[in-house]
């Protein structure tokens, strides 16, 4: 019988997703209404509530971090270890952004039982690392872009920082 | 803050990026220490051309860009190479808060700058013995 992951829904992980971001930036969450965001550039006329758009947002992000998570601990031995900071990394930015140790346990998209080379994992990462970026560009509330835009800065840093023969192949 | 309060201070950033990147060029050898000469000539190239970019970008908006200030902040003591890679180091620490304010006050292709920007600073610092940090820039 398969083993059950972790259930997590998108609702539950988005709303802990805000609570996170909020004690990340030291604010109170009306800081993260891009309405009360004197940074936000949203427009108040928008039929859309903005933080709707957020909300979506900061889901997406959770996934796509999960996914690289899983990713990076399916790289085989010895290699593995090169990736150890870029696990850690990934974890800190869901903790950051509020998702539970249940969504960092999770792995949706890739098997455990399946590896993944190390070349593959690093071009996951620069994927990552582009969504990320793009993630703040979209971002309505002006915290939320500058929060995604270092977690993107940060995965470049942490690439950079691979050991040369890391993902060569 | 608005979009041209943003770039007047990434530009006064800018500014002291140049000349501080001339400064620590000035104190290094191209011969006896050619991999940080060349690092610090490449983070003033990309730093003026910010510049430049900055400027072309204000006058557009038709504001007046801030001017460079008369002289910036350096140590006495830049006669070792310790002492030019921790200045450069802070430099882009520096660069990198100040990307980040950028991208919270912009929006569209002026904050995907900023973010680019911000990667740029996070990523030029590591040439200087900088670490690899959790959120660089906040």
């Amino acid at each position: 019988m398969p083993r059950r992951q972790p259930s997590v829904t998108r609702r539950t992980t988005v709303g802990v997703a805000l609570l996170g971001l909020a004690a990340v930036a030291g604010c109170d969450l009306d800081d993260l209404d891009p309405r009360s965001d004197p940074t936000s550039p949203t427009d108040p006329d928008s039929s859309a509530p903005p933080e709707d758009a957020d909300t979506t947002l900061v889901a997406g992000v959770v996934v796509d971090l999960t996914g690289l998570l899983a990713t990076v601990r399916a790289v085989p031995r010895p290699e593995r270890a090169a990736f150890r900071p870029l696990a850690r990394l990934h974890r800190q930015h869901l903790l950051a952004l509020g998702a539970d140790e249940a969504v960092t346990a999770a792995s949706p998209s890739v098997p455990a039982s399946e590896p993944v080379a190390a070349a593959e994992a690093v071009r996951q990462e620069r994927r990552l690392q582009g969504r990320l970026a793009t993630a703040a560009v979209a971002a309505q509330s002006g915290e939320l872009a500058r929060l995604l835009a270092a977690m993107s800065a940060a995965v470049a840093q942490h690439l950079a920082a691979l050991p040369g023969e890391v993902g060569a192949r | 803050m608005s979009e041209v309060d943003a770039l007047q201070t990434v530009l006064a950033a800018e500014h002291a990026a140049v000349h501080v990147y001339g400064a620590l060029g000035g104190q290094t050898s191209a011969s006896a220490q050619p991999g940080l000469y060349a690092a610090l000539q490449d983070a003033h190239a990309v730093h003026r051309d910010r510049r430049d970019r900055v400027v072309a970008q204000l006058e557009g908006l038709d504001a007046t860009p801030v001017p460079a200030a008369p002289a910036y902040e350096l140590s006495a003591d830049l006669g070792s190479t310790a002492a030019v890679t921790a200045r450069a180091r802070e430099l882009e620490a520096g660069c990198a808060a100040t990307y980040g304010f950028w991208v919270a006050s912009t929006t569209g292709a002026l904050r995907r700058w900023a973010v680019e920007s911000l990667t740029d600073a996070a990523v030029r610092g590591l040439a200087f013995g900088a670490e690899p940090e959790e959120l660089p820039g906040i």
